[in-house]
């Protein structure tokens, strides 16, 4: 999916929450809500609009942190990280909780 | 710098294998020394390049130029000052889009460059080819592909070292550059145009320092601040910022990275070829377990217990060994010296002073050396990113990030190296709270303490009572670390953002070289002042001269003593007081001290057993838990402390943390002992 450097004001309502999706789900990020300095480290590591992701493991039923592989990478995220990334579940994705 | 020396700083991905690549590089012709006015350490190395040496500097790894640690942030400022001939920058072949990141930070500063495309063995087994002359091609600058413990492409990196180096500037604005697109084009040729004129450092450019402001970069350039009309232009330049965020519809930083890694991907596109679907890793698989809510915490557990077990289990006849053997030297030394009739008190500051304080460190030395192991192996593994992963949640709870954990951890065999530890802590007020607790995690020096006081008191059950202690200490440190986050130390938690990276066997060389480094570090930090701190407490032991040695009429002795009403609400007397005031140098002396109280014999003379009778008619139960509670949470030596005011810079902090400590201790032995007589054990 192409990067656009405006973010999409309405979100669609397939669009749902990091932390609503299951674990082993794929999805790609919708856009980043949240602070500044959160927003800019996430975007350094390759999270922004746009980037696919798989969500590996999930803490605490998505009240802790989350692994996240995306690319190559695995990401280990904090509750406060996670809560403003906001997702688009693939199509194949299980129902999500 | 002779004329055929060239500096070159080795930059790269935390986990890009960049510290296994200095090492093949320079071998054993390294050292660690600080940053030039900082106590952050700094890896140099040498290496021969035909007729030049090549000075390497590795730089601690970083995903950006935007610096998120202290010691990132210091080493990027040196990196500025110190004009580098030659960048090196190591990419992990397997992880190639990410890498690329820094690579294009690099690009854009401009430098004489050389880019390490490193691991491409464990690429290929993944099934990723990576095409190098198209990378290189596109990217305008040479790319050597190595494996760096087994040596492939060393020599050619050296070759193209030599050739960055005499090639003016590879990454000519006109080679390469990313398109931004019209509106932050805009944005960086108005904060460009606006230093028209102005005298820029050597190699900084109008874009890459417009660049640079705006992804917020803390760490920028320092030669810039003695630019005449900078200030009018940051000034300027914060007045606007708002503004471009508005028009561009989002932070201009976000907006850059999001840009490049369009950039990034493009680029991968063409010179990636891998797998269409890539079959969970080895790691992937392991990670299931280790980086589990529920199961990596058990894991945990465990892995530090099998850790503290081997580390302990290797170090003890060592331990055992040394200690026999300035015992004998020191039996020698008392017999040789009274046949050659030198002055009683030549023999007593050798034997006492000198020779105790060896004893000390023979204890200390395997220990530390031995944790070091088990830990670098841990670290270079990859599985502390686990670890921090999985009490991230707890740690938050009381204010501190997941990757405090490491240095807390690090406290349980040795406080010093654990409060330098903190140094990978993002946040200010994080790492100093973590500086501040982590003297609480019972550090190996106390474990003998505890051992030989519960034996006498509570036989049978000592290990129970060494656990509780460790787990006491804990959860003060814990406890502290919400307080201090909530007064003394507030503010928001660094966000937690950490890459695990794939599993991999430790290498010898550089666990060995670590290993190396950091006990040698400890050595001369901690060892000498457990050493000046021995003589210093035989020289007060010993004065007004002629007193019996650590008596009662000793300048300690009459110290103990007029100090005996703090211990006495303790169940204590002078004689646990003084050991618990010469415990401050270091706290295998507290041993040592009562040996010479209660069997009234040399330290080194003296059994274990005569000072267990002795404490046995001395103080009660009440109070023997009472004093190993204080043993276990007051000031952990002179080394501790000297480290906290390094790290904290700060001489008030320093003093709080002695003042907390003792305060802390104090309650606590003295709720402890005031239980236990309630209970009928006083």
């Amino acid at each position: 999916m192409a990067l656009t450097t405006e973010p999409s004001q309405d979100t669609p309502d397939a669009v749902i929450a990091l932390r609503n999706l299951p674990p082993g789900a794929t999805g790609c990020v919708d856009r980043l809500t949240g602070p500044d300095h959160i927003r800019r480290q996430l975007a350094v590591q390759g999270l922004q609009p746009g980037t696919r992701l798989r969500l590996l493991q999930k803490a605490g039923r998505g009240h802790g942190g989350m692994v996240v592989m995306c690319g190559d990478t695995h990401l280990a995220l904090g509750r406060r990280e996670t809560d403003g990334i906001l997702i688009l579940p693939d199509p194949t994705t299980p129902e999500t909780r | 710098m002779t004329a055929d020396q060239l500096t070159v700083a080795v930059m790269g991905n935390p986990n890009a294998g960049k510290s296994t690549l200095f090492n093949v590089l320079t071998g054993s012709r390294q050292k660690v020394t600080n940053w030039p006015g900082t106590t952050v350490a700094c890896r140099e190395g040498q290496a021969r390049l035909g007729e030049t040496l090549l000075r390497l500097v590795d730089l601690p790894g970083t995903y950006s130029l935007v610096a998120q640690s202290r010691d990132q942030e210091i080493a990027l400022e040196f990196m500025l000052r110190e004009q580098p001939n030659v960048l090196v920058n190591i990419l992990d072949a397997a992880n190639l889009e990410r890498n690329l990141y820094l690579t294009i930070q690099l690009l854009e500063i401009g430098w004489p460059l050389v880019l390490v495309l490193n691991m491409a063995d464990v690429a290929r087994r993944h099934g990723i080819e990576v095409d190098i002359p198209l990378l290189a091609d596109h990217l305008c600058v040479p790319v050597v592909e190595t494996v760096a413990p087994k040596r492939e492409g060393i020599g050619e990196l050296a070759r193209q070292i030599a050739h960055a180096n005499l090639a003016a500037s590879p990454a000519e604005p006109d080679s390469w550059g990313i398109d931004y697109g019209p509106s932050l084009e805009s944005v960086i040729a108005a904060v460009a145009d606006r230093m028209a004129g102005l005298p820029l450092p050597d190699r900084a450019t109008p874009r890459s320092v417009a660049l640079t402001m705006l992804e917020g970069n803390q760490s920028r350039d320092p030669r810039l601040e003695r630019v005449p009309g900078w200030h009018d232009l940051t000034d300027w330049f914060d007045a606007h910022r708002g503004h471009w965020a508005t028009e561009l519809g989002d932070d201009p930083a976000i907006l850059l990275a999001g840009r490049r890694y369009e950039y990034i991907r493009e680029l991968a596109d063409l010179v990636v070829h891998r797998p269409a679907e890539k079959p969970p890793s080895a790691s992937d698989r392991v990670d299931r377990l280790a980086a589990h809510p529920w199961i990596g915490l058990p894991i945990l557990a465990l892995v530090l217990f099998a850790t503290f077990q081997v580390t302990f289990g290797l170090a003890d006849p060592v331990v055992n060994g040394l200690v026999s053997l300035i015992d004998a030297v020191s039996r020698w030394a008392a017999t040789s010296l009274a046949a050659a009739g030198a002055p009683d008190w030549f023999a007593a500051l050798l034997i006492h002073g000198v020779l105790a304080g060896l004893g000390t460190l023979a204890v200390f030395l395997p220990n530390v050396a031995f944790l070091f192991l088990a830990l670098s192996i841990l670290e270079d593994s990859g599985y502390f990113a686990r670890a921090a992963f999985v009490v991230e949640s707890l740690m938050s709870r009381v204010g501190l990030p997941g990757k405090a954990f490491v240095p807390m951890v690090l406290g349980f065999g040795c406080s010093v190296p654990a409060i330098l530890g903190t140094r990978i802590l993002e946040n200010r007020n994080e790492r100093l709270a973590t500086v501040l607790i982590t003297p609480f995690m019972s550090c190996s020096a106390r474990f003998p303490v505890y051992v030989l006081i519960a034996s006498v008191f509570f036989p049978g059950r000592v290990g129970l009572v060494v656990f509780a202690l460790y787990a006491l200490g804990a959860l003060v440190a814990f406890g502290s670390a919400w307080l201090f986050r909530h007064t003394l130390l507030p503010g928001p938690t660094a966000p937690f953002i950490l890459e695990l990276p794939g599993y991999k066997l430790p290498t010898p060389l550089t666990v060995g070289l670590a290993v190396w480094q950091r006990t040698w570090a400890f050595f001369r930090r901690a060892g000498l002042y457990i050493f000046i701190g021995s003589v210093a407490l035989w020289f007060l032991g010993s004065m007004p001269w002629g007193v019996e040695y650590n008596g009662a009429d000793s300048w300690l002795g009459s110290a103990a003593r007029w100090l005996e009403p703090v211990v006495r609400p303790l169940g204590l007397a002078w004689k646990e007081g003084m050991a618990l005031l010469i415990g401050f140098a270091a706290k295998e002396l507290v041993l040592g001290a009562l040996s010479v109280l209660y069997a009234g014999g040399p330290a080194l003379e003296a059994g274990t057993e005569g000072i267990q009778t002795a404490m046995a008619v001395a103080i009660s139960p009440a109070a023997a838990a009472g004093m190993l509670v204080f043993v276990l949470l007051y000031v952990p030596c002179f080394a501790a402390l000297s480290s906290i005011r390094a790290e904290t810079l700060s001489w008030r902090l320093t003093a709080f943390q002695v003042a907390y400590s003792l305060a802390v201790a104090w309650l606590g032995a003295f709720l402890v002992y005031q239980a236990g007589r309630a209970l009928g054990f006083g």
